[in-house]
């Protein structure tokens, strides 16, 4: 996993550096959109392989665990409940299953956790900030 | 001696039972929106500005002013007690904050945030006391040339944040910079990189960037560790107090990083958070104990609190002498006084002098008001982390996800949030720093421009950018700034041989 990011680099670094030119280095007597991109592609490609040459030969190991996906995958998950259910329900529900069925948590703890959670940021972003949060098919919150 | 008795004539006013009022409610609700992940002044002032409708405007200004400084010392909060930095300004803070919190001194740091920011809040208002109108002229010597150059001057320091590693930090660099490309560009305002997302046009955003990178990547990484992370267990509030020695080190460095914060605040365009940048690289590269910086240590919190305070006060200079605001808080803010049927300008002070004194009054009252709700809160606080990692972690992911919607109020953001996480966590176990990342991805765009605007003023002539004293200044900064490394190390070796 190790070579994730500084290969990641290289291509977008690579897709920066080429796009740059079409935005135009120089235009009107001053740097034109492509130069300072320019300057980021290069710097993104150069030291991205530098990087990983350097893996390669040091044999660096990464930690990485497959853990990592839950909480990305979570966050996917409220984002597809959020338009279902509602924005605050949506985090509530993502509390309380996490806390059960990830961290097994009692289901009491777990939805007085949730529960709680969710009142407190309705209280504050929807009462009183008046964040206007996706309230779902059904419009409850 | 004049200043003072007008100062004293301000005290007067401000000290009425309203204007008290006005002032304790605009530090507490400034408190608590500037400690919200993802809600920073702006918004803050944007959301009181509809309720001083009603209010005279000395009472009105006196809450917002109130308001906009006391989320400074807020926004510390949440950067320093789980890694999610509550407002711009505060990105630096958590750097060594939440390391101190990992080493189980969440306590000092919120400490040495709230002094520092005090102090530095202090030194602004008493420069603005003292130097106001003259302060807002100094600021308006620095043009796009020499804000370009101040601009350079941080990057080029750079190099004292990227540690051993320098190929990492360099690629950490250009990261950072792509992400600051992305958007409509300074010369001929075509979209760069938009990928044909109307959210993208007016670049990244801020705010769900960084909750991504320091919050959300972190509580992957807490997972994947089993490392308790924020979870501070323990914690003795005698632990939170800092001791003598760490004061004696903390307390050089606010005042320093005060005064110059100030001077930041005044430039138009600079604002809190390059000041709290500037001031966290410059003693990365003074302080005598800068090895620590960056490892959890008070001084990387004091100098960035003190400075980002002292900005905010400083922005207060242009805005009433001049009618400039500094940033997008003192826009709002200047939209509020012209509401108010107040013209700012050289005339307000001798025109308005009830409004004006007893408005920079209301700022030392303020700033000591910040200071008691902000020691209260800290034990508080303290013990709100001491909880398990397991109703944490859900807690956190949950407060990520709407911190990062609650900016502009689309799922974008949220989406943008989730990446940006997981790119930091990539970025953590390929040991790529993300500090570089963010200073160039706030200088970035400054320096594009400020560079364009530069050359659009004399048609293409790089000339401009010797001109004056200030230009010859920062030129030799950077130029010493770069090559006093290669000087270091031929001394070594002439005294080595």
């Amino acid at each position: 996993m190790g070579y994730v990011f500084p290969g990641l680099s290289v291509l977008v670094g690579l897709y920066w550096a080429v796009k740059a030119f079409g935005y135009k280095l120089w235009v009107l007597n001053g740097p034109g959109g492509g130069l300072f991109p320019l300057i980021a592609g290069i710097l993104a490609i150069v030291f991205g392989i530098v990087l990983i040459v350097r893996r390669y030969r040091t044999k660096e190991k990464s930690d990485f665990s497959i853990k990592s996906v839950f909480p990305v995958l979570g966050v996917v998950g409220i984002i597809i409940a959020s338009y279902i259910i509602g924005l605050i329900p949506a985090l509530g529900a993502f509390i309380i299953s996490w806390m059960v069925f990830y961290e097994k948590e009692r289901w009491g703890k777990s939805l007085m956790v949730g529960i709680g959670t969710a009142v407190v940021l309705w209280l504050i972003f929807d009462l009183w900030l008046a964040v206007p949060l996706p309230m779902g098919v059904f419009g409850l919150f | 001696m004049e200043n003072l008795a007008l100062l004293l004539h301000g005290f007067s006013i401000a000290f009425s039972l309203e204007n008290m009022a006005a002032a304790i409610f605009g530090a507490v609700v400034g408190l608590i929106i500037g400690a919200m992940p993802g809600l920073g002044g702006i918004t803050g002032v944007s959301l009181l500005l509809p309720l001083t409708f009603g209010m005279n405007p000395t009472t009105a200004i006196i809450a917002l002013a109130g308001l906009y400084y006391s989320t400074m010392y807020g926004g510390a909060f949440s950067a320093i007690l789980l890694n999610i930095p509550g407002d711009s300004p505060a990105v630096v803070t958590s750097i060594d904050g939440f390391k101190l919190t990992q080493k189980g001194l969440p306590g000092k740091a919120l400490n040495a945030s709230t002094v520092s920011s005090f102090i530095g809040g202090t030194i602004g208002i008493l420069i603005l006391t003292v130097s106001g109108p003259l302060l807002a002229k100094a600021g308006l010597a620095f043009g796009a040339p020499e804000l370009a150059l101040l601009v350079l001057f941080a990057l080029t320091s750079i190099g004292w944040l990227l540690g051993d590693d320098i190929p990492a930090g360099l690629l950490a660099t250009g990261i950072g910079l792509m992400f600051a490309t992305v958007g409509v560009d300074p010369a001929l305002g075509q979209s760069r990189y938009s990928f044909g997302q109307i959210s993208l046009l007016s670049g990244i955003s801020f705010i769900p960037m960084v909750v991504g990178f320091f919050g959300f990547s972190q509580v992957i990484d807490m997972i994947i560790t089993g490392d308790d992370g924020a979870v501070a267990t323990h914690v003795r509030i005698r632990d939170c107090i800092p001791t003598w020695s760490e004061i004696r080190k903390m307390l050089p460095v606010s005042i320093r990083q005060g005064i110059i914060g100030t001077f930041v605040g005044v430039m138009p365009g600079a604002g809190a958070t390059t000041s709290a940048f500037l001031s966290y690289v410059m003693e990365k590269r003074i302080n005598k104990d800068r090895d620590e910086i960056g490892t959890g240590s008070m001084i990387g919190v004091a100098a960035p609190e003190s400075s980002n305070n002292a900005a905010a006060a400083g922005a207060f200079a242009p805005l009433l002498t001049l009618g400039i605001p500094g940033g997008a808080t003192t826009a709002v803010l200047l939209g509020g006084l012209m509401m108010w049927g107040l013209q700012p300008g050289p005339l307000l002070f001798t025109e308005q002098p009830d409004f004006v004194w007893s408005l920079i009054a209301s700022m030392y009252i303020g700033n000591v008001i910040c200071l008691i709700l902000a020691f209260a809160c800290i034990p508080v606080l303290v013990r709100a982390i001491s909880v398990s990692k397991k109703v944490l972690v859900p807690i956190i992911i949950a407060v990520c996800v709407i911190a990062a919607y609650a900016n502009s109020y689309t799922m974008f953001d949220v989406v943008l949030m989730l990446i940006c996480g997981v790119l930091g966590y990539l970025m953590k176990i390929s040991n790529v720093p993300t500090t570089p990342m963010l200073l160039t991805f706030v200088l970035g765009p400054m320096l594009e421009q400020y560079v364009r605007q530069s050359f659009d003023m004399t048609r293409g002539n790089p000339a401009i950018f010797f001109r004056g004293g200030i230009c010859w200044c920062f030129i030799i900064l950077i130029v010493l700034v770069s090559v006093s490394p290669l000087l270091k190390k031929a001394y070594r070796k002439v005294k080595g041989a």
